[in-house]
């Protein structure tokens, strides 16, 4: 198997200094170079991230409290599903007032005939 | 914190809050709460808002209960509920809202003995990842948490990124790169 430091570059790119976090199948070539001086200085450099990464801590608690948080807080309301939602029915109510307020206008007999035959059919037929 | 990994456990649990049963639910929620709530916080950077994405998690899971799957892992499908619900708070609209240090935080400094300094210290320097976190792109950002945070597997990572092995690793290193000019930026 060929050790390629330019492999190894990469890897300290991607997964930082921790030997853990690498694949396994690049464990070997972690050994390898990390003895080396031009592996270590690399592993050196990532590790100066991973510092700074580790500094981001969560806030440590128990799971009692965060269970206690989660329960007795009410969930926020969704106000992108609500607006879009509430729009919705105003139109449908809205259409439904239209179209009933039109049926109401039209006679039945006309709107029929022009259904089944179409205008230009009813109006012949008038003639 | 890693979730835990007694399997046999959760299966357990999952067939008992199938069938409705609230002790089992709890034990579960117990179980899960905390890492699903820092994995969340990491992803959107905010503790409030994580709370909420959480408990709507856990709604998820007491929902679908029933219809669950026996072969598959249970973290595995936690963590894709919470990173699609991660998802789609970004899709709202809402971008990563890193939480910064509030009044109280100040407060303490002045109040207190100098065992604070070093607390209110650790916590500035924990809003500054927040914010570094918060100038990479959503993908770079999940695959960053996933599988530095959350030690998961390249090929775990991958699969619930819906991306190759190979993928996985470019966006890490694109990432990588942008938080060590954030933080060449920041020390200069």
């Amino acid at each position: 198997m060929v050790m390629k430091l330019s492999r190894f570059e990469q890897c300290c790119r991607a997964y930082g200094s921790h030997r853990a976090r690498w694949p396994a199948s690049d464990h070997a070539l972690y050994d390898y170079f990390a003895q080396n001086e031009n592996g270590a200085s690399l592993l050196a450099e990532a590790e100066l991230l991973d510092n700074f990464l580790n500094s981001f801590e969560s806030e440590v608690t128990s799971n009692e409290e965060v269970i206690l948080r989660l329960t007795s807080k009410k969930p926020t309301p969704r106000l992108h599903y609500a607006l879009p939602a509430a729009a919705f029915f105003i139109c449908a109510a809205l259409g439904g007032i239209w179209g009933y307020q039109q049926a109401e206008n039209a006679s039945d007999t006309s709107m029929l005939s022009q259904l089944l035959l179409g205008p230009v059919s009813s109006q012949e037929i008038e003639k | 914190m890693q979730p835990p990994s007694n399997e046999s456990l959760d299966h357990e649990l999952m067939t008992a809050i199938g069938k409705r049963n609230n002790e089992a639910f709890t034990i579960l929620l117990k179980r899960h709460c905390t890492w699903a709530l820092n994995f969340v916080e990491r992803m959107i950077g905010s503790r409030h808002e994580a709370e909420d994405l959480v408990q709507t998690a856990f709604l998820r899971v007491w929902q679908g209960a029933a219809s669950w799957q026996h072969n598959a892992k249970f973290n595995t499908w936690l963590y894709r509920i919470l990173y699609n619900l991660c998802m789609d708070h970004f899709r709202t609209g809402k971008r990563m809202t890193p939480d910064k240090l509030g009044d109280d935080d100040h407060e303490a400094i002045v109040d207190e003995r100098p065992s604070t300094e070093e607390q209110h210290l650790e916590k500035e320097r924990g809003a500054r990842v927040r914010a570094a976190l918060a100038e990479l792109p959503e993908r770079q950002r999940a695959a960053l948490v996933l599988c530095y945070y959350e030690e998961l597997s390249q090929a775990d990572a991958a699969a619930l990124l819906e991306i190759s092995e190979g993928a996985l690793e470019s966006l890490l290193s694109r990432g990588r790169k942008t938080l060590r000019k954030w933080l060449k930026s920041e020390l200069h």
